[in-house]
């Protein structure tokens, strides 16, 4: 019954406050956006939220609503205000004595999935964002890089849907909505 | 409208998630714990026993018998939910939730699935042409009775042996060998818990581990 569990689930479970959760940016792929809308049976809207693209990530482009707009960026939601030490990611539940856990489980982002893993130039790298562990790539294993592969594929594939829905855009007469624009994502990537 | 709507749980706002005091088998807490990796009382609370059906297990040496439950929030919904808004929210453990959470709103009424007649699902959520009516439904119920059943031999076997200590101790005295029986009962190849229904192995087999793993005998 029990799954497999490798070295860097163990610290990842043995982690209390999960910082990262509360920190970082997690930006959404269709892929992402397919298997969240699909298992939790929830809106976009609900769970997601469209931030203005501030351009670091070069590897995906902000996806345009109408022609000559703004670029955004589909985030998952934060939990009430950001403030210092963020704030909780919207998946984020927490035991009365502190423990924070996914809640998103085997559906959550596939970056999440492969964290603290990043594949760079082909190579599996430790990401940073967390404040709790100094990760080594010695907690990762052959899974960790897997995992790592597939996000870095499912982005792949979310930035070559985010170029030709910008394209899309640039061409048509009136601008599109977030819900098209989520709709389209998951057609395309999930 | 993006989102699939295939249960009526997602569009439903009664708050049967914070309604409840959601008991719960030591199956089910092996198996939460084994998932998050959280030691029990994280997650979960011993309340007096609440459910006259259970056997429940004995705390000392009183006749008093007690269960487990799943903790809630400060403002009632149960420890596990995540608010989506102010109206929606899910299960923030769906893969590992309670054997009564996946059942819900179904019992088996002499050999039928059948909607309990306490639940708060609002009239005609899940008609008509009921989908609790289905192979899916049935194999749920009876899981929920096989596993009521098995934390009934286990329990009995504590409570039999007399084995709690004075409180404080007596909690996690019980909680220690209550999971060395699930953790033994997970690892016998001959019964994965991922069993459909309670055949005579998984019984057998529980005998063995209930055999190799007796509990303590208290130190007077």
């Amino acid at each position: 019954m029990t799954a497999v569990r490798t070295p860097r689930d163990v610290l990842w479970d043995a982690c209390r406050a999960k910082t990262c959760c509360r920190t970082t940016r997690v930006a959404l792929t269709g892929a992402d956006l397919a298997r969240l809308v699909r298992a939790f049976e929830l809106e976009p809207e609900q769970f997601a939220v469209a931030i203005p693209a501030d351009g670091a990530d070069e590897d995906v482009p902000g996806f345009l609503l109408e022609p000559g707009g703004a670029a955004y960026e589909l985030v998952l939601r934060k939990r009430g205000e950001l403030g210092p030490d963020g704030a909780p990611c919207t998946f984020l539940v927490e035991t009365n004595d502190g423990h924070a856990a996914c809640g998103a489980g085997d559906e959550r982002p596939a970056v999440c999935r492969a964290h603290p893993g990043t594949l760079r130039d082909g190579r599996l790298r430790v990401a940073g964002g967390c404040d709790c562990r100094r990760w080594s790539v010695l907690d990762l294993g052959p899974r960790e890089h897997a995992l790592a592969a597939a996000a870095a594929e499912e982005e792949q594939r979310h930035a070559a849907f985010v170029h030709a829905w910008n394209d899309a855009v640039g061409a048509a007469a009136a601008p599109r909505s977030l819900e098209d624009f989520c709709r389209d994502a998951i057609e395309a990537c999930g | 409208m993006i989102a699939p709507a295939t249960s009526p749980c997602s569009r439903c706002t009664e708050g049967c998630c914070r309604e409840y005091t959601v008991t719960v088998t030591g199956l089910d807490v092996y198996r939460i714990a084994r998932g998050l990796g959280l030691a029990p009382l994280q997650f979960a609370v011993v309340l007096p026993r609440v459910r006259e059906y259970v056997e429940g297990f004995r705390l000392g040496p009183g006749e008093e018998r007690f269960q487990l439950a799943l903790d809630k929030q400060h403002d009632g919904w149960c420890v596990f939910w995540m608010p989506f808004g102010e109206t929606a929210g899910r299960c923030g453990i769906y893969a590992h939730r309670p054997q009564v959470c996946r059942t819900y709103p179904a019992t088996l009424i002499d050999g039928e699935v059948a909607r309990r007649d306490d639940v708060l699902c609002p009239a005609g959520s899940w008609g008509p042409g009921s989908v609790l009516a289905s192979e899916a439904w049935r194999r749920r119920a009876e899981r929920q009775y096989a596993e009521l059943e098995l934390d009934a031999i286990v329990n009995r076997c504590w409570n039999d042996a007399d084995a709690a200590p004075e409180p404080p101790d007596a909690v996690d005295a019980y909680l220690a060998w209550m999971l060395a029986v699930y953790a033994a009962l997970d690892g016998d190849a001959a019964t994965p818990l991922d069993w459909v229904h309670p055949g005579p192995g998984v019984l057998e087999a529980l005998a063995r581990v209930l055999d190799a793993n007796p509990p303590a005998q208290r130190v007077v």
